[in-house]
């Protein structure tokens, strides 16, 4: 079979730690063993969950977006909103995947900005939304503890 | 390396000791972590006079593409001037800001033997049954720090940018902002967010005007195995400031225990308790508060620094790359939940 890359990842971080590490004499380089180790673990992880994370951020970061062109005052900020929202990945290729969010996220800051100046009921609903939507999307992309 | 480091020390020692003879090292080795620094400890020998000497010895150089751009000059005569006033700083010994010698400026001091530093990033309860005590210390030195009138300090006061007290908070959150902006390729909503809210809510003037060590946290200390406290660390961005944002940044989650002690020592109340009474302040809650959200933001620039030195190949230590993923990681959703417990208190007052 072909192992998958996670799988290789996540045991070359143990063969690292248990067998290279204690061999190695200085300090210095121990550390960065174990470092490296480390994030061995969490490209695995990344690798596994990555395209997931950026594909269920863009699709929830285009529906903000048309929610809050039906609502905002701004017309200019609207038309930007659908735009936005009308942007679409190129292929699934982590770098496709991130140069579509980045984008995104440049619209978000300008909405985030337009929402907090805002004093209405549904600005004050429609932030805690974005801060929502922030909130998952940061938990999607946690890392685990080190050391624990 | 290390070989060429040991000759080039032991040439330089020689410079600065011309009286010294057979002036030698007996070992080197690179000390793990610092990312903005590589520090090497040292252990020399000559004879002076008819007597032998043989001495630790730390060299501290800049590395050759730090997190953040710190005074190796700063730095030094922070040792310099605060060792010896009842606040435990390592003796600095020769700042050498000629490349002749490493490259890089560099300074040397005494090596602080018999002790260890705990770990930055892991929240494992390392200091064990000393934990309280640690901790008593460690929130009485940073107390004792405050009730240092800078002034009374000229040779660190010196060379410390000077700042109005109502502009303390400005000058941080722009330097930082700034230093985000420098080094991250992407839109950083959640960040963003944060320094509107900082701006928006600005924090009274400090009590009083302090020397700020900036980095003051478990892991930028050194205790032995009694658990006493022997060194206060890495002074490379110590600056006039606010008090509580070395008190915010000492109790950040980040370096939380798993038991949820600050620093894995003692509780945040206990903790603000002993840095009251050691500093005569009053810990006001709401400025506490800005600053704590401040040193999320303050952490992020520093993550976001490291990883941009390490992409740029600048330093590709792979220590680099931790603090942008894991402290990363957590200082962004500390912020965010920063930012949603205010807009659930907005929501209640509308």
């Amino acid at each position: 079979m072909r192992p998958p890359v996670d799988f290789v990842l996540q045991e070359g971080k143990q063969t690292l730690l248990t067998q290279i590490l204690p061999a190695i004499e200085s300090s210095h380089f121990q550390g960065s063993i174990y470092v490296i180790g480390i994030l061995l673990a969490y490209a695995a992880l990344e690798y596994e969950r990555g395209a997931d994370i950026r594909v269920t951020d863009n699709a929830e970061l285009r529906a903000l977006f048309l929610a809050a062109a039906e609502r905002v005052a701004d017309v200019a900020l609207a038309i930007r909103l659908r735009q936005a929202a009308a942007i679409r990945e190129a292929s699934l290729r982590m770098s496709e995947l991130d140069r579509v969010n980045d984008l995104l996220k440049s619209q978000f800051i300008e909405l985030h900005e337009h929402v907090e100046a805002c004093s209405t009921d549904w600005a004050l609903d429609f932030e805690r939304r974005m801060l929502d939507f922030l909130a998952s999307s940061l938990a999607r992309r946690a890392l685990p503890g080190i050391g624990t | 390396m290390t070989e060429d480091i040991a000759g080039r020390c032991a040439a330089y020692l020689k410079y600065r000791m011309p009286e010294a003879e057979d002036v030698g090292i007996a070992s080197v080795g690179r000390i793990f972590g610092g990312a903005s620094c590589e520090t090497y400890r040292v252990r020399a020998f000559w004879t002076d006079g008819e007597t032998k000497v043989e001495r630790g010895l730390i060299f501290r150089r800049d590395s050759a593409g730090g997190i953040i751009e710190t005074e190796r000059k700063v730095e030094f005569h922070a040792y310099h001037a605060l060792h010896g006033l009842g606040l435990p700083v390592p003796e600095a010994l020769y700042l050498e800001e000629d490349p002749q010698w490493l490259e890089r400026p560099f300074f040397v001091m005494e090596e602080i033997e018999g002790c260890t530093v705990a770990s930055a990033i892991s929240p494992a309860l390392e200091f064990g049954e000393n934990a309280a005590k640690i901790g008593e210390q460690f929130f009485s030195i940073l107390g004792r720090l405050c009730r240092l009138t800078p002034e009374s300090v000229p040779e660190l006061h010196n060379c410390l940018e000077p700042v109005n007290p109502q502009d303390v908070w400005r000058r941080e959150l722009d330097y930082w902002e700034k230093e985000i902006d420098k080094d991250s390729p992407t839109p950083q909503p959640v960040i963003k967010a944060g320094i509107r809210w900082l701006r928006n809510n600005p924090p009274p003037p400090p009590q009083k005007l302090c020397f700020v060590h900036g980095d003051y946290r478990s892991g930028n200390f050194m205790f032995n195995p009694q658990g006493e406290i022997k060194a206060i660390l890495d002074w490379e961005l110590v600056h006039l400031g606010d008090p509580l944002e070395d008190l915010a940044w000492a109790t950040d989650p980040l370096w939380e225990g798993v038991d949820g002690t600050v620093g894995k020592m003692v509780m945040l109340a206990k903790a603000v308790e002993i840095w009251e009474r050691a500093s005569g302040l009053k810990l006001d809650p709401a400025a506490f508060k800005w600053w704590r959200l401040f040193n999320h933001i303050k952490g992020m620039a520093i993550w976001i620094s490291a990883g941009a030195e390490y992409a740029a190949k600048r330093n590709l230590d792979p220590i680099m790359v931790v603090p942008a993923w894991w402290a990363g990681d957590r200082h962004e959703r500390l912020i965010i939940q920063f930012l949603l417990d205010r807009n659930q208190e907005k929501g209640a007052q509308a």
